[in-house]
């Protein structure tokens, strides 16, 4: 077989190769920090961000600010994912809503959740109320999709055989239909915990008395770089942490689609 | 003429559910008696939009600084995903080494980095072209990698026995056949370009359909946000719409089957 993409790397280098990366990385930063910005206010190197997040824990400041954001993005996210599951198995079921109301979530995505932002801080206040209120509204319609389409990719010859054995239409649902959807459920799930994040900064951003973004946003106003930076580091791990946790779940709970052949 | 009338109802079924939505709309704030200023009937902010966009024409401005800083953050975050997702796909070296940026990368979430552009590009329309090619690099890298490395190795086979170069062979084989997963990414990344602009005009408050939206929220003229919120959904619709036919014109051969 021809190699044109240079596959046949000699071993070790697919561990050694990262490593580089990983070290010119860490080198170009740093080598951008000192020599080309020289301002820690503007551009803080690796090891000045890190200085500057162990300080903020130290002080005592940190641990709020995550905590807020923390209680913002999850508790939103618990509300709005498992809202818009039991909304999305209930519209799948029942034909009329199917016919009028997944089109018409569909066509609703067009518009940018975030946008709601101001308007839902003027309904629900400034506080966790309305960040729990933001992440829930945009990850509603997130996991609503995709668990109609999930429903909806439930083999018919299953449904079929189901009824040919005198299943009760429950049963049908809770079995056959619910089963096939959880694979479009968990990837619904990865995608609204990277966007809970997003939406709950946004709100944070806008309007809030704690919480990283608002501390992102304060450290900009202060120019304060090394914050943003290790607030950002934070934040990317918190996500990170959260997709993968969504992922470990996903890969246990839908075992047979990760089954080796 | 059985053509036209084929493009007339797909246009009418594709308009139902946003009169649907309207409808639902509607029934709701009057069913419960929701005040204005929290959130207007469809015919009040019909109204304004008619207003803003037809009398006195304020809505414009905004409309157009959205529209250009989300086109031209586009186009630069769409350009550069390309080009780096193709020489990435074509190369398993620089792949690898480019690795450890890609997941840093793809782990921060992109919107908190705003204020960060912010303090570096200043209250200017580079900020928001900056925050904008960024959010939207992210799935058009993803859609044109996948795609090029998604060719047939056949072909690929094919290229390399005629003595195709790496080039001609991405030029001719990968690229036409990463250009529908390429244009998957792009639309994608249309929506994510209008977050990425609208979150950037909530900080900075210059101008532009985000400021909009804060600035009347804030003075509880929740009409006029629901307004720009509007012209955003249809700015968004209308970038899709726009893509989706130039799929269907660009990879033609893709239509067919993609279409059912």
């Amino acid at each position: 077989m021809a190699d044109i993409y240079g596959k046949d790397l000699p071993r070790g280098a697919t561990v050694a190769l990262p490593l580089a990366g990983v070290a010119l990385l860490v080198a170009g930063w740093h080598a951008v920090a000192v020599y080309v910005v020289g301002d820690p206010t503007l551009l803080p190197t690796p090891l000045q961000m890190f200085t500057a997040l162990w300080t903020w824990i130290a002080g005592g400041g940190f641990l709020p600010h995550m905590m807020a954001t923390l209680y913002g993005t999850l508790g939103g996210l618990a509300l709005g994912a498992s809202l818009g599951f039991a909304a999305g198995v209930l519209v799948a079921e029942i034909r009329y809503l199917d016919r009028s109301v997944y089109p018409m979530v569909l066509a609703l995505q067009a518009m940018p959740v975030v946008a709601i932002a101001p308007l839902v801080i003027v309904w629900f206040g400034i506080g966790l109320a309305s960040k729990v209120a933001l992440v829930a509204i945009g990850t509603f319609f997130v996991m609503f999709i995709h668990t109609v389409a999930g429903m909806h990719a439930a083999a018919g010859e299953l449904i079929d055989m189901c009824k040919a054995f005198g299943g009760t239409r429950w049963r049908i649902v809770r079995e056959v239909k619910i089963k096939h959807s959880l694979n479009y459920v968990f990837s619904g799930l990865e995608i609204c915990s990277a966007l809970s994040f997003i939406l709950c900064v946004v709100g944070e951003f806008i309007a809030a008395p704690n919480g990283l973004g608002y501390y992102v946003k304060a450290a900009s106003s202060d120019i304060n770089a090394s914050g943003m930076f290790a607030a950002i580091a934070v934040l990317a791990a918190l996500a990170s942490l959260l997709a993968l946790l969504v992922r470990f779940v996903h890969r246990h709970v839908v075992f047979w689609q990760f089954r080796k052949a | 003429m059985t053509m036209f009338a084929n493009a007339a109802g797909d246009f009418l079924r594709r308009l139902l559910p946003i009169v649907l939505l309207v409808a639902v709309w509607w029934a709701l704030v009057w069913a419960l008696d929701v005040p204005s200023r929290l959130m207007p009937s469809p015919p009040e902010v019909g109204r304004r939009i008619y207003d803003g966009l037809v009398v006195t024409g304020d809505l414009w401005a905004h409309l157009w600084s959205t529209t250009e800083a989300t086109l031209l953050g586009f186009l630069l975050g769409g350009g550069l995903a390309i080009v780096v997702g193709s020489t990435l796909a074509m190369s398993r070296t620089l792949e690898l080494l480019a690795y450890p940026l890609v997941v840093l990368i793809q782990s921060v979430p992109k919107v908190s980095v705003a204020p960060l552009i912010l303090l570096w590009a200043g209250f200017d329309i580079r900020s928001t072209v900056i925050l904008v090619a960024l959010i939207c690099f992210f799935p058009i890298f993803v859609g044109t990698f996948v795609g090029v490395r998604a060719a047939p190795p056949v072909l690929v086979d094919l290229f390399s026995t005629l003595n195709a170069g790496r080039f001609a062979t991405f030029l001719h084989c990968n690229l036409p056949h990463a250009a529908g997963s390429i244009f998957a990414g792009m639309e994608v990344g249309w929506g994510f370009a209008l977050v990425g602009c609208v979150v950037m005009e909530f900080i900075t408050g210059l101008s532009g359909a985000g400021f909009l939206i804060q600035n009347s929220a804030n003075n509880l003229d929740a009409e006029t946000a629901v307004a720009a919120m509007v012209l955003l959904g249809v700015l968004g619709f209308i970038g899709g719409a726009l893509l989706q036919q130039a799929k269907r014109r660009l990879v033609f051969w893709e239509g067919s089957a993609r279409h059912g």
